[in-house]
């Protein structure tokens, strides 16, 4: 089980502060085999299934925890979730994977509550979905664009007031 | 300008992709580092690639 | 004359489950309570009462006790037309052991029991039912500082989407319910009092939610006790 207090120590070798954290959920080789192409029908091993759909969630939490106080001094203040369509509980046609797309979804989550959270504090975020398209703009890219917020006339529409997926070609995907 | 940049992961691949890109424009990027499998991790934070 | 129809409830102990019980009885339905706390008496009360109702032992979070539920289950039932997981739990913590507790009773616990009871079901109406929260919707999520049970409504929620995608196409129709903010035991062993509504309101827009037939049963849409759609 991940270790908040280890991540923080490994975090602080960085230095004072940082700017981006950018998270993603970990692809399982391993155990994640027995879970791989198998739908409801195929009998998953739910204990399993728990392991690494909770470890993958407390990974994201944890790291998050101990990497706030250490982006509150960064210049930019950013979290950056990296994820693909499939992460869209409305739109998926997943039938296979559960841990990984049930991760998704909960990382999902994870990001709305972090809005929630900082982004009065002027924390930034970016949820880029990779299609697999060789087309539009690519994460690197996406994640460091600035959304148009106008500081004077926050009210006007800005992806940087609300927290929306998206992908290369600048698609919103809905959650 | 030039970032300083902490990823949660590399066990994933965009996340692998994305690191290398942003290392190639000259952020400073690090990475949490597992090692061994859940109950067993170890953490270290890997500087990975600075221009 | 139509058969009786045959449900199985989990979380039945009390509060929204077991007024889902009492709902589902009072319109003529055979009930197969799933009892988690067999101290809490409700539900033998109950039973007194009710000759349709049959109550099984289950701990949704544990595997071998959901299929001694189903094999009990098949004892008392050649098919089930409804199953209806009400089973859950909040932790108002976010350590990594309460975490992991609600991802395993809130999320990866109705998966194992549907997947235990789908051979039961394939004779039955085939109606699946969740009960989940507004607290796992992404879109409209507005909780701060407090990640656990949202993240367990969150995966809950793609978890039956993903149900959705394989099971529909077999004739199974599924309903995603978000039953209000309801006086009940969730958090405490004495029941809230601070809600607007008590479980018998909700489980009346359940049970016509989760036995009516739609119009469109190709769409997963989460819906509340006010009959409004809930976006994810």
């Amino acid at each position: 089980m991940t270790d908040q207090e280890q991540i923080k120590t490994a975090i602080a070798q960085m230095g004072d502060g940082f700017d981006i954290l950018i998270l993603s959920i970990p692809e399982w080789g391993g155990e994640a085999d027995a879970l791989r192409g198998k739908t409801i029908w195929d009998g998953i091993d739910e204990s399993v299934l728990l392991d690494i759909l909770s470890y993958n969630v407390n990974n994201v939490l944890q790291t998050v925890r101990a990497a706030i106080p250490f982006l509150r001094k960064g210049a930019l203040k950013r979290i950056v979730l990296l994820t693909d369509p499939t992460a869209s509980i409305r739109e998926t046609d997943e039938e296979t994977d559960y841990a990984y797309h049930m991760s998704q979804a909960a990382a999902g989550m994870i990001m709305k509550i972090l809005f929630n959270t900082y982004r009065p504090e002027g924390f930034t975020f970016r949820c880029y979905a990779d299609d697999g398209r060789r087309a539009g703009i690519s994460a690197c890219e996406y994640l460091l664009t600035e959304q148009s917020y106008i500081e004077t006339d926050d009210y006007i529409h800005s992806d940087e007031n609300r927290l929306v997926m998206r992908d290369g070609l600048l698609r919103e995907i809905s959650w | 300008m030039a970032y300083k940049i902490l990823l949660n992961t590399l066990d994933n691949r965009q996340a692998r992709k994305v690191s290398r890109e942003l290392a190639t424009e000259g952020h400073e990027v690090y990475a949490l580092i597992r090692a061994g499998r859940p109950g067993k991790i170890q953490m270290q934070c890997s500087l990975l690639l600075q221009m | 004359m139509e058969s009786q129809h045959t449900v199985f409830i989990t979380g039945a102990d009390r509060g929204i489950g077991f007024a889902i019980c009492q709902e589902f009885l009072q319109h003529g339905w055979h009930v197969i309570a799933g009892q988690y706390m067999s101290a809490w008496t409700e539900l033998t009360h109950l039973q007194q009462q009710n000759a349709n109702l049959d109550i099984v032992p289950i701990d949704v979070s544990d595997a071998n006790s959901v299929q001694a539920a189903v094999k009990q289950t098949v004892e008392l039932t050649g098919r089930l037309d409804m199953l209806i997981h009400v089973a859950g739990i909040i932790i108002r913590e976010d350590t990594p052991e309460a975490v992991r507790t609600m991802l395993q009773v809130n999320a990866v616990g109705p998966m194992c029991v549907t997947r235990c009871f789908l051979p039961l079901m394939e004779g039955g109406r085939k109606r699946l039912c969740f009960v989940s929260s507004e607290a796992g919707s992404i879109s409209l999520a507005h909780r701060k500082n407090e990640y656990g049970y949202g993240v367990s409504k969150a995966a809950l929620n793609m978890s039956v989407r993903m149900m959705f995608n394989t099971l529909r196409r077999e004739g199974f129709t599924f309903r995603l319910y978000h039953p209000g903010w309801v006086n009940s035991y969730m958090e405490t062993t004495q029941k809230s009092t601070i809600a607007p509504y008590e479980p018998e309101d909700t489980a009346r827009t359940a049970y016509r939610a989760f036995t009516e037939d739609r119009r469109c049963e190709d769409v997963l849409v989460m819906t509340d006790i006010n009959e409004q759609t809930w976006s994810f």
